[in-house]
């Protein structure tokens, strides 16, 4: 056995570390992090995404769209890129990047043509992963200090919501992030340029996109069943 | 408290749960650090690394349900990538390490001093005879001479089969059994 002798730790040693390791992870965060993360967060993402889905070579990236999602892939691809998209925000935080801890928590994941969206939340973040096949964008947004419940409400959008169009080709794109009620079986969003959407739903969460600027009008509810639960006009906003 | 209660109230955010996995672990977590930097202060910096870096992650550690789960092979884990990258490590966290009081130099008598110039002179005579073996079968043997996890756990912490942590300690036992009777038996 390779067992020098180690002498332990003294235990008043050991006292000073626990409480400097306690006050660490129960410090607030700096007023910095109210300030800029959701400007931050919007540019960031914008600059990702344009360079991800209009590149010269990748013109047709919505073509493959459908209203409805697709059956769902592999998904530990998906996971690998986007969790080295959430190590690198750790790896920068408080500095580069959102000065809060990046969320894993894999929320719901929507499969439609050739991208897939992954909505990792945790207690005070969200962020929404876009993966294609010629790379990964990623969207965040923090400050959040205890999630607002949702209440009897059926379903509740996330604002800022994010669209962008690149000025080169025209192509524009819309996401929608947001929660929903366990009631809910179906969500279709309809949008202002007429595009009705079926959003994809898990563990409570919600997310779509689709390929226009069309923000989104109302929202259709269904149950399980197929009964129309609500048709509500959008925003229905939370934190 | 099982380990498992313990973790299942960090990962709702109980920083004084935490607290006390910490205490429950931070020796041997220090221990295994010392022996695979040979430096005291260093390993006991790391150690606190540890302990943040599992703080950061507490949602990615998943309890398996097991009978007797417990936190120390996930400890182990991160304390073999902060001690692979602990230059990097330690930079990372230099702001929190930075505010960790210096120990009381009236209370740093002789024998204290001393005994850890051993412990590191000890130390360091081992890790320069494990540094002659691969990366891979070092890990293994220094996972399985140092910590107290079965076989099936260093093949999980490590990411191998535990096929693998079998040959590789057998072969870096064979090389190594010799060069170490003097300094570390």
């Amino acid at each position: 056995m390779i067992k020098p002798d180690i002498p332990q730790l003294d235990p008043m040693r050991l006292q000073v570390r626990k409480h400097a390791l306690l006050n660490e992870i129960s410090s607030k965060p700096s007023r910095r992090w109210w300030r800029f993360s959701v400007p931050a967060t919007v540019l960031v993402a914008a600059v990702a995404v344009t360079l991800v889905l209009w590149t010269p070579t990748n013109q047709d990236a919505y073509a493959s769209w459908t209203a409805e999602p697709r059956a769902p892939g592999d998904l530990a691809p998906v996971l690998a890129d986007c969790g080295k998209r959430l190590d690198q925000d750790d790896a920068d935080r408080g500095v580069n990047g959102p000065d809060w801890p990046a969320p894993r928590e894999v929320s719901v994941v929507d499969w439609r043509g050739d991208m897939t969206m992954v909505l990792y939340t945790g207690p005070q973040s969200a962020s929404l992963c876009m993966r294609t096949p010629t790379g990964v964008a990623m969207s965040g947004s923090g400050n959040v200090k205890g999630r607002e419940p949702l209440g009897d409400r059926l379903f509740a959008d996330f604002a800022p919501q994010l669209g962008m169009t690149d000025v080169n080709t025209g192509s524009s794109v819309q996401f929608l992030t947001g929660r929903v009620s366990p009631k809910v079986g179906k969500v279709v969003i309809g949008t202002e340029d007429g595009l009705e959407v079926t959003a994809t739903t898990d563990n409570g969460w919600v997310v779509a996109w689709w390929p226009s600027l069309g923000k989104p009008k109302y929202v259709r509810l269904y149950d399980e069943a197929g009964g129309v639960l609500q048709t509500a006009p959008i925003p229905v906003r939370v934190r | 408290m099982t380990d498992e209660e313990l973790w299942r109230q960090v990962r709702t955010g109980d920083d004084a749960a935490f607290g006390q996995l910490f205490e429950r672990h931070a020796q041997a977590v220090f221990a295994y650090c010392l022996r695979r930097t040979g430096a005291w202060t260093v390993a006991e910096d790391l150690m606190s690394v540890v302990f943040m870096e599992t703080w950061r992650k507490r949602k990615s550690v998943t309890v398996d349900g097991s009978q007797d789960w417990s936190l120390l092979p996930w400890l182990y884990g991160v304390a073999l990538g902060v001690t692979r990258n602990h230059q990097r490590s330690r930079t990372r966290y230099k702001a929190a390490l930075g505010k960790v009081p210096l120990p009381d130099p009236d209370g740093d008598h002789a024998d204290d001093v001393a005994r850890r110039v051993d412990a590191e002179t000890q130390t360091r005579a081992v890790i320069a005879e494990l540094e002659k073996l691969p990366a891979g079968d070092r890990e293994v043997l220094e996972m399985s001479a140092w910590s107290d996890l079965s076989q099936a756990q260093i093949a999980q912490v490590l990411g191998i089969p535990v096929g693998t942590v079998k040959s590789r300690l057998a072969r870096a036992q064979r090389t190594v059994r010799g060069a170490l009777v003097e300094e570390a038996l």
